[in-house]
């Protein structure tokens, strides 16, 4: 989305302003975010990347409601201090699939707790399977399934209640480098078809550019925004984008500013 | 939840956590069972059992011992088998009290457990007084329960609830404190509410601790009704035990012994059968661990 000066701005999907939060880690107080402010705009892809330990999960579960600020403010649809739970899918590295369910009755979970029948929720669910790649495993039970699907099975949970804002922390983190490669692709023509609003967080510098509108640089721990960073890639985008010039000038920035924080962390690795 | 919550980066690793099924208080049940698929696995079970048969008779016969003392198994059968009539008339009376005995402990433990479970108050003020009631020994218990309840049934039916809810009790609280946070998070991120979590997350995910339970409490049920019998009744397998015994009718101790075993050995097949049947899901993810695919 353009940032046309002059353009009345209707108010983000989301806006956080200086949000603060600390932990009690064995008695001793330990600020884990100083001040972030972050706004993500309706249809917006948007990815935060930091150091280990920056603090980005924390920054998750204060947008999924979660968890509470200290001091700060958040906005979901210019509302102030509302409930958020309820309106903010939220997507793990873990595909946290209830063992017990099949993939189908995992996917319909999210409208089962609205109070939309089994039946229907499960017709609806079922429109979708096949562009999940989960058709012919509706009836499985998840320690049948591939990791990739299991995931593919998570999204389709998350993407069913249609809320406002999808929140992915790492979702392909535990999925091995192929089979990553073809979810982003697979996310990226989701999105596009979906319009839904996310918000990622990755360890995955490609990744990040691949997929997003904007990227966040956190610094490291205690996390604030360091860097935003514009991806005017064209759309829509697929793998083989990871090798233009445009993409690797944005890649030497990112890099360039995650090497500083870790440099300043000194015990911290990267990536 | 909030503060405890403690997700900073990096702890997300580590996946689906598989192997750890229901794994507390349990005495080998989840190995054994298998055990009992498919006819020849019997086998090997079926062998070592005949061949302590064998040894037995062995023994007796050689060494002429007193059948009062030690009767072979040959005449332990042949007095299962003349006594047939009189032996299943006590059979049934012991059965009904271990049925009874164990609803009660079923509905109970599950309800102690569901109470514990609530609160970290509610632990505290009701835990402790749970483990208490199994370090009673259950024979001072027993006679103290005939004197206030009589001569009937309920005093039976009590000793055998009060010696099986305990692993249900225990196992169940386990399973509901099994929930991965994780999973619970979810679904409030889905808008579920406090009992939707309980009842879509909690309670699916302790079934197989409950079931590791019942297991236990069936085996010990059938010690509890015996217990209870001793202690004053005119019927059922433990009276008629100890009554042979007075008048040295070892064989008939010895067939009740044997029909003992055998109904405990059948409620626990019972009860793997209904967790078999019950819960696929789990039963299935087991076998697939074991083989290795994950």
């Amino acid at each position: 989305m353009p940032d046309l000066p002059g353009m009345e701005h209707p108010e983000p999907k989301l806006r956080m302003q200086s949000i603060h939060k600390s932990f009690t880690v064995g008695g001793k107080r330990e600020p884990v975010l100083a001040g972030v402010d972050l706004a993500v705009e309706d249809g917006e892809f948007v990815s935060i990347i930091g150091p280990s330990g920056c603090g980005k999960s924390t920054l998750l579960n204060i947008i999924a409601g979660l968890d509470q600020p200290a001091s700060g403010s958040v906005s979901l649809d210019g509302g102030q201090d509302q409930q958020r739970l309820g309106r903010v899918g939220y997507m793990l590295q873990k595909d946290l699939l209830l063992p017990w369910r099949t993939v189908l009755d995992n996917a319909i979970l999210g409208l089962e707790l609205k109070g939309v029948s089994r039946r229907q929720a499960r017709k609806q669910a079922l429109q979708l399977t096949e562009s999940f790649g989960l058709s012919g495993f509706e009836d499985q039970y998840p320690f049948a399934l591939s990791g990739g699907m299991r995931q593919r099975a998570a999204f389709l949970r998350t993407m069913l209640l249609d809320q406002e804002l999808v929140l992915l922390d790492e979702p392909f983190g535990a999925l091995d480098a192929l089979t990553r490669i073809q979810m982003q692709e697979w996310l990226l023509n989701l999105w596009d078809s979906m319009k839904s609003t996310i918000v990622l967080i990755t360890h995955d510098v490609d990744e990040a550019i691949l997929v997003s509108d904007r990227v966040y640089v956190l610094t490291s721990r205690p996390g604030k925004v360091k860097m935003v960073l514009d991806v005017d890639l064209p759309r829509p985008r697929d793998f083989e984008a990871i090798t233009s010039l445009q993409f690797t000038s944005l890649k030497a920035k990112l890099l360039g500013a995650l090497r500083e924080e870790t440099v300043k962390n000194g015990a911290e690795t990267w990536p | 939840m909030a503060v405890e919550g403690e997700h900073l980066d990096g702890d997300h690793q580590g996946g689906l956590d598989e192997g750890r099924g229901p794994g507390r208080v349990r005495s080998g049940g989840r190995a054994g069972l298998d055990m009992f698929k498919g006819w020849q696995s019997w086998l090997p079970a079926l062998l070592i059992v005949a061949g302590m048969v064998s040894l037995w008779e062995w023994v007796v016969a050689v060494n002429d011992i007193p059948h009062w003392k030690l009767p072979a198994p040959s005449s332990i059968g042949g007095e299962l088998w003349q006594s047939r009539g009189m032996l299943l008339g006590h059979t049934w009376v012991t059965m009904e009290e271990v049925l009874i005995g164990l609803a009660v402990a079923l509905v109970s433990g599950v309800l102690l457990a569901w109470l514990i479970s609530l609160s970290r108050t509610l632990e505290r003020v009701i835990y402790p007084s749970v483990i208490a009631s199994q370090t009673i020994p259950i024979i001072v218990i027993a006679p103290l329960l005939l004197i206030w309840l009589g001569y009937g049934m309920q005093h039976k039916v009590i000793v055998v609830a009060l010696i099986s809810f305990f692993p249900i009790v225990v196992n169940t609280v386990d399973g509901l404190k099994s929930a991965d946070p994780d999973v619970m998070n979810l679904l409030r991120t889905l808008g579920a509410d406090r009992w939707q979590v309980f009842r879509k997350v909690q309670v699916p995910a302790s079934l197989p601790f409950l079931f590791s339970g019942i297991k236990i409490a069936v085996t010990v049920s059938v010690i509890g009704a015996v217990i209870g019998e001793w202690v004053g009744s005119s019927e059922g397998l433990g009276y008629l035990a100890i009554r042979s015994k007075s008048q040295f009718l070892s064989e008939r101790v010895y067939a009740t012994v044997v029909i003992l075993s055998l109904m405990g050995i059948g409620l626990f097949l019972i009860a793997g059968a209904l967790e078999r049947a019950l819960l696929p899901w789990y039963h299935n993810q087991r076998r697939t661990t074991a083989a290795g695919e994950d």
